[in-house]
């Protein structure tokens, strides 16, 4: 068990920059997720982790061990691939045996033996020890790849997107079971995915990154409800967040957000957040951006009080104990989830009303949150 | 309502009469190709008389002489009494066996460092490669003759005259197994050996243990397709080999001298060097057209 | 490289104090390559040993004059090699017969063998006719060309009898210099009996490489063209034909290679003759080395064969590659 340090880390094919710069601790012990979409760099950066790729500039540590020139099988890491890249042509047994016959530290058979049952027991895959890969079920598959990595006590597991090519249902199951294994293992683990879903739920903290650089780095919570820009804020959650162009103003202390379809005045408290990340409206309006999550709206038939606006009901998709309401204001769409009992239809004419403790406002130009 | 024919008859009886066509084209083919190996393999067993009996022109009934005869086989057994034929066709085995054994070996090296590798002018070194395999044999026969005259290959000595020609083989199937086998090692994930490194493999020993055992199909395939190309070469062998090393070819053609043509031995030899050649040939149908087409066409 | 601060994370490996000197030697040698590299290496250098050398002697060969007296050395003759070339006669014939022999051997493989290919494929017992159909292509060139020739004898060749009883042939040989019923500017019968037995041997890999091809069109766009109405002429041209082209082209380079490579079948079934009809550059380069021993003269043909054979393999590779999407 090890904790993995990146220090200024660079990864370049040719000329294009796959990962810019990237400075990031992982804690020992820690469920640590890179979370980003395709091409982010993500992957880049846990493959020189593994010391698949070479750094091409900056240094990796793996607990206090400089790792950059050390080859992968030097490294004492297990790694779950995104395909589970499992031996065609050795069995289930076999391929979880076989980690333990080739790397450094020698175990005898009946060690070996030992180690491959409890892991297959751990991953409820005894039953299928003899079998070939080709004759497993994608989910089982994915058990083996996960019972490759853990026959070994390696320093760091690895994982590469390992359960995006399951099917929904087992999906959501494999999320509990792998963080339960992480925490009963004890182990550092480095998980790469796309899904937010998968990083929320099971990370300890979570490093957002795209086009090669990181975004933010934090715990869950703290990269739901305080993203550090527009991107963070459109990438967690589902449906992602409501982003709408306005512009703040200020007439003494009463500071509004105004738009074509609503006026929200400002309470001190957000004014306070504002200024206090250099937020200055002393040279006139601004143009930012308001971002609501989609349940951060609350919706009703009667205009409620003076900040509420009208919109109209584009779609409704109702998803058993909730509904996706799709909304259409002036220059906006908005995407809001209620309860599915709200008796509502397409066409029909609603008032809407942002939770005031729950918006985000984000800087038009650069795009960073102001809160 | 009444329901409409939606094929007429005329329609159906036009499809019949393409349908018989076909048939017809395709036992044409069938005899087009089978009746010269048939004949040749019949003729072999037949005594000289009944192999030289063909029907007056035009008299095709008479076509049914060439199924009647008695059939002989000492043919083939005046080869070995008294022609030595097995010597040749040891000589052959060695020459081709060798000579495929390391093509194969030292190839499918190559081609896993040219499907991986990730080499500065990778295409240009591959080309290279292919175009040694290209080369018109004859243009390079003379270059080769000294060279191999200057190895001492040349002189009149069994092993010498062999190794000369597994030298030959190898360095004209080489080319051919890195082209054929590289589309073998393509197609193995990359995952698999990455994943063998971070298990705790070296290089090399990724490459053992997980790559060679699943191109195994490709590499006895390759095996066999050399095999095939050097057993039946017949300039290299009949340059190289003539001294001391003759292989069943060149015997086959030595058969065939300034004054008469034994064509009693000459086909009981091709049908000996035909018949193993069939055999090999069916166990790689499935890698023929991507071995003919040195990896570009999949079957 | 074993670093020593390794040593703290994995107490069983090494360090490099521990290791010997042949072994750091070793690891020293190894990180000048890489792995990849390492592993070429070994073919690399076989094929460079025994083809550069013919290459360069092929090259200056080409510009010298042969001794033909022991005691003699050979004299260098400039370009002379080459400019003979244009008057003489039969290399002239040689190429006029190669571009004949590419000509017929290939347009009556690709014809033939695409036929059977679009016949065959997906018929009952489709394998069983494919197994049938490639046997041509084991039997040693050589055993064709023997096989040919028997069936070609004027006393008791079968061939010879088919071929009259059919009445398509008037002459009394099937392996002379006469022309063929028709087409008088058509090479010599001894050209087309070579001919025929080529394409015996080697239609098959045309036709296995097209049904290759077959296989490989996307049935869903077989579907779309049969469901938009379009019959099996028109469903050929516009599906089946864009999708086998590159296979085609690759099929016709590599017999196109094939033929200026082998000379055994002529060497069997004619030695060049009758009057020269059958003797094409191949078969006239192996007479100028082999026969004449005019080395100089036959290193000038050779290159330019050479030269020909690189220019389809770049050709090839192209197609390849482009096909690879590389």
């Amino acid at each position: 068990m090890a904790k993995v340090t990146l220090n200024h880390v660079w990864k370049r094919y040719g000329k294009i920059e796959a990962v810019i710069d990237l400075s990031a601790e992982c804690k020992d012990r820690e469920f640590f997720c890179l979370l980003g979409p395709s091409g982010c760099g993500k992957s880049s950066t846990l493959r020189m982790i593994a010391g698949l790729e070479e750094i091409s500039e900056g240094e990796i540590l793996i607990g206090d061990t400089v790792v950059n020139k050390v080859e992968p099988k030097d490294r004492d890491i297990a790694m779950v691939f995104e395909s589970y890249a499992l031996y065609p042509h050795k069995t289930v047994y076999a391929n979880m045996a076989f980690p333990l016959r080739v790397g450094k530290r020698s175990y005898t058979n009946s060690e070996i033996k030992d180690r491959v049952h409890k892991a297959a027991k751990i991953l409820e895959i005894s039953e299928f020890l003899d079998r070939y890969p080709k004759q497993l079920s994608g989910g089982q598959r994915q058990r083996v790849a996960i019972g490759r990595a853990i026959v070994r006590e390696p320093l760091v597991f690895l994982m590469d997107e390992p359960i995006s090519h399951l099917d929904a249902k087992l999906r959501t199951h494999m999320r509990g079971e792998l963080k339960h294994l992480q925490k009963v293992l004890n182990h550092t683990m480095i998980y790469v995915t796309h899904d937010q879903l998968e990083a929320m739920s099971m990370a300890d903290r979570i490093a957002i990154m795209n086009l090669g650089i990181l975004q933010q780095l934090g715990t869950p919570d703290e990269i739901f409800n305080q993203p550090v820009n527009q991107f963070v804020a459109g990438f967690v959650g589902d449906p992602p967040m409501n982003f709408i162009d306005c512009t703040l103003e200020a007439s003494g202390d009463n500071w509004q957000l105004t738009n074509d379809s609503f006026k929200i005045s400002m309470s001190p408290e957000l004014i306070a957040k504002f200024k206090g990340k250099n937020g200055d409206l002393s040279s006139g309006p601004m143009e930012v951006v308001l971002g609501v999550r989609p349940e951060n709206f609350i919706i009703t038939n009667e205009k409620g009080n003076e900040e509420s606006f009208p919109g109209e009901v584009y779609v409704t998709e109702p998803l058993g104990e909730d509904m996706i309401v799709d909304v259409t204001i002036p220059k906006n769409k908005l995407k809001l989830k209620t309860s599915v009992d709200l008796d509502i239809r397409m066409g029909d004419k609603v008032w809407l009303e942002a939770m005031k403790n729950k918006i985000h406002l984000f800087n038009r130009k650069t795009q960073q949150a102001y809160f | 309502m009444a329901r409409t024919e939606l094929v007429s008859k005329a329609a159906k009886r036009k499809r019949a009469f393409w349908r018989t066509l076909m048939y017809i084209a395709i036992a044409a083919f069938f005899l087009w190709t089978t009746l010269p190996l048939l004949i040749m393999a019949l003729s072999s067993i037949k005594e000289l008389r009944d192999a030289f009996q063909i029907p007056e022109v035009g008299d095709w009934a008479g076509a049914l002489k060439m199924i009647q005869f008695s059939p002989t086989f000492h043919h083939y057994t005046d080869l070995f009494t008294k022609e030595h034929f097995e010597h040749y066709i040891l000589n052959s085995v060695i020459a081709s066996g060798s000579a495929s054994i390391s093509a194969v070996s030292l190839g499918s090296l190559a081609a896993y460092g040219l499907a991986r590798g990730k080499i500065p002018g990778e295409q240009h070194l591959s080309f290279w490669i292919l175009s040694t395999r290209m080369a018109p044999v004859v243009a390079v026969m003379v270059p080769l003759y000294s060279i191999f005259t200057g190895l001492g290959l040349l002189e009149p000595s069994r092993w010498r005259n062999l190794l000369g020609l597994i030298l030959a083989y190898t360095t004209f199937d080489l080319p051919f197994a890195v082209w054929f086998m590289r589309s073998f090692f393509e197609d193995i994930p990359v995952e698999l050996e990455e994943a063998a490194k971070v298990d705790g493999c070296s290089n090399l020993k990724a490459f053992r243990k997980i790559i060679l055992p699943l191109a195994m199909p490709g590499i006895v395939a390759a095996l066999i397709l050399c095999l095939i190309f050097s057993w039946n070469d017949f300039i290299f062998a009949s340059i190289f080999g003539q001294q001391a090393a003759k292989t069943l070819p060149v015997a086959t053609s030595e058969l065939h001298s300034t004054v008469s043509i034994e064509w009693g031995g000459i086909l009981a030899s091709g049908t000996l060097l035909v018949v193993p050649m069939l055999f090999l040939g069916l166990l790689v149908k499935k890698y023929l057209v991507q071995g003919m087409t040195m990896g570009a066409v999949r079957q | 490289m074993v670093d020593s601060k390794e040593k703290a994370i994995n107490p069983q490996i090494p360090t490099l104090q521990e290791e010997g000197v042949a072994q750091r030697l070793f690891s020293r040698i190894k990180g000048l390559l890489p792995f990849h590299l390492w592993i070429m290496l070994p073919t690399i250098i076989v094929l460079a040993a025994i083809t550069i050398y013919p290459f360069v002697w092929m090259v200056v060969m080409s510009f010298k004059e042969t001794a033909m007296n022991p005691g003699e050395s050979d004299v260098w003759v400039g370009l002379y090699n080459y400019t003979r070339l244009l008057d003489d006669e039969p290399f002239i014939n040689g190429v006029k017969l190669l571009l004949w022999y590419f000509l017929l051997c290939l347009s009556i493989e690709m014809l033939l063998g695409t036929s059977v290919a679009l016949l065959i494929n997906n018929i009952k017992f489709e394998n069983f006719f494919i197994i049938i159909f490639i046997m041509p292509m084991m039997v040693a060139p050589i055993i064709v060309g023997y096989l040919f020739r028997f069936l070609y004898n004027v006393s008791f060749g079968w061939g010879f009898w088919l071929l009259k009883s059919l009445g398509l042939m008037s002459g009394e040989t099937i392996l002379a210099n006469a022309k063929p019923w028709l087409f008088s500017f058509f090479p010599s019968t001894a050209f087309m009996a070579v001919v025929a037995a080529d394409v015996w041997e080697w239609t098959p890999l045309i036709f296995l490489i097209v049904l290759a091809g077959l296989k490989a069109v996307p049935q869903d766009q077989l579907e779309a063209a049969r469901v938009d109405g379009a019959g099996p002429v028109r469903t050929f041209l516009e599906v089946t034909l864009p999708n086998i082209k590159s296979v085609l082209l690759i099929a016709l380079v590599v017999r196109l290679m094939d033929n200026v490579r082998y000379i055994d079948l002529i060497y069997v079934l004619t030695k060049g003759g009758p009057a020269d009809t059958t003797k094409i550059l191949p078969f006239y380069l192996y007479n100028v080395s082999f026969r004449y021993f005019e080395f100089g003269r036959g290193a000038a043909i050779g290159f330019i064969l050479l030269l020909f054979t690189i220019f389809m393999g770049l050709f090839f590779v192209n197609v390849v590659f482009k096909k690879k999407g590389v």
